[in-house]
């Protein structure tokens, strides 16, 4: 049973309904869209006790203004908005009960606040039993550029209202909330403090680029250009990365995280809303445990690649894996089970 | 048809571990609504080092107490994605107000202003390992419940 819980009071352009994405429809040229940062949507599920791929509402843009219409509780988690909710501060990465009535506020990530630790792009809002609007092709997420999935296939906009999925809120042993350490914490990778860092893994066309470009690839921190966004982000570079031999590729599939390297020699990676098939020859794929971080990087921040192999990633995928499954664990004992309530 | 409780064995395991980890009160909330707290002793020197001077400007001087941590955990003054406190000496803080948070393990409880008043000095160190109730701010109460925006 799910019913009205939030009305959009304002809100710009491109914020959407989204869950982990829609997986397996690649064949048919539907990629797989979802939260950008899948990682802060299953951290603020891991919070509210939510299904992992409850969906949820991805801001890229704001001020961001949203009317709670039904008792219940959020989570936000991602970019570190200076969230207000009736104007009382609400911590980066927290989970908090909610009255109808209230108005919950978010700001640009770094615009009414100094202090960020890290760089920030993203926020996500997650609700206690998940967003609620038609699964199309087995996922709630928005695909907007083919319209359909999300609310109404389309971005959010001021006069929406949106369900959620939960019968029964659950109950705060705290009504101040609690929170989840956030994953550049708990997970730290790289040690440039100026750089994001991200593993890669080499892909076919790897050993066809010249000595020059390989070096420059994993000692040269990338540029972010403004020419980024949910299809994927463009990288600048002092070095641009060129092939020994050139040779035209047929188009075949490619996956997010792709490392592509267009003619220019400035590489694009592909995100949630990329392409299904590409012909440019492929540097590497950044590995799925690590994409988060590309969510959060903000244009004209700096990127570092670093290599790794399978292993390695499959090591990082635990290494995440452990750190939802301690945050399931824990914010069991802070929320209480609607009997014992 | 009561669930069954803790046994007399099990409270006083409890008890045990109380005592051996220095844990002062035990709140327990048993699935099926039963709750047991558990209080030790309090201790001959009590925690309160109460460096509070006696103030002679201020008549009604209202007493000073303490924010507490609300369970056990590792004090952090600032949120680990921000680089500045939440909360820092002299700042006015109503009823609830998050002044500093608790880490255990990838959990991060509030530890909040139980009144409104101005938060006097931190009484424990960033970084160190509380139990359920120690002090980690002082907290210097309004006089008295003032009339919404009245200036004083």
């Amino acid at each position: 049973m799910s019913a009205p819980f939030l009305e959009v009071l304002a809100t710009p352009a491109l914020n959407s309904v989204q869950d982990l994405g829609r997986p397996g429809q690649r064949r048919w040229g539907i990629g797989p869209t979802g939260m950008v940062d899948a990682l802060a949507l299953q951290v603020g599920n891991a919070l509210l006790g939510n299904a992992p791929d409850a969906a949820g509402l991805e801001l890229q843009l704001f001020p961001v203004r949203l009317r709670v219409l039904r008792d219940g509780a959020i989570a936000l988690t991602g970019a570190d908005c200076d969230a207000r909710l009736d104007g009382r501060p609400v911590p980066p990465w927290w989970a908090l009960p909610v009255r109808a009535g209230q108005v919950l506020e978010l700001s640009p990530p770094g615009a009414t606040r100094r202090d960020l630790a890290a760089p920030a792009l993203r926020a996500c809002l997650s609700v206690a039993g998940g967003i609620d609007v038609p699964e199309v092709l087995g996922s709630r997420a928005t695909h907007v550029r083919c319209a359909f999935g999300g609310l109404e296939g389309r971005a959010l906009r001021a006069g929406d209202v949106l369900d959620a999925g939960a019968a029964q809120a659950p109950a705060f042993r705290d009504p101040a909330g609690f929170g989840a350490l956030p994953p550049a914490t708990a997970l730290p990778l790289g040690d440039d403090p100026e750089a994001t860092t991200v593993r890669v893994i080499p892909a076919a066309e790897y050993p066809a680029f010249t000595d020059a470009s390989h070096a420059a690839f994993w000692n040269d921190p990338w540029r972010v250009t403004i020419q980024s966004d949910r299809m994927g982000m463009r990288l600048e570079g002092t070095t641009p990365l060129k092939r020994a031999v050139v040779q035209e590729m047929r188009s075949h599939g490619i996956v997010c995280g792709v490392v592509q390297v267009p003619p220019g020699g400035h590489p694009i990676i592909q995100l949630n809303d990329g392409n299904t098939a590409g012909g440019y020859p492929k540097m590497g794929v950044v590995i799925d445990p690590d994409l988060w971080r590309l969510a959060q990087l903000p244009p004209r921040r700096l990127l570092r690649f670093q290599r790794c192999d399978l292993a390695q990633a499959r090591a990082a995928a635990l290494e995440q894996e452990d750190y939802l499954a301690g945050l399931r664990r824990l914010s069991a004992l802070s929320l209480m089970t609607p009997e014992a309530a | 048809m009561t669930k069954p409780s803790l046994t007399p064995a099990q409270l006083s395991t409890l008890a045990a571990e109380m005592r051996a980890h220095g844990i002062t009160e035990l709140d327990l909330r048993l699935p099926g609504g039963d709750r047991i707290r558990l209080k030790a002793p309090a201790p001959a020197a009590p925690v309160a080092t109460a460096a509070v001077p006696p103030a002679t400007s201020t008549p009604p001087a209202p007493s000073a107490q303490t924010i507490a941590a609300p369970g056990p955990g590792r004090l952090m003054f600032t949120h680990p994605a921000r680089t500045q406190p939440a909360a820092c000496p002299g700042d006015r803080v109503a009823p609830g107000d998050i002044v500093a948070w608790l880490a255990v393990e990838s959990l991060i409880s509030p530890v909040t202003a139980p009144a409104a008043g101005t938060l006097g000095a931190a009484l424990a160190e960033e970084g160190a390992l509380l139990g359920y109730g120690s002090p980690v701010f002082a907290l210097v109460p309004e006089a008295a419940p003032t009339g919404p925006n009245q200036m004083s």
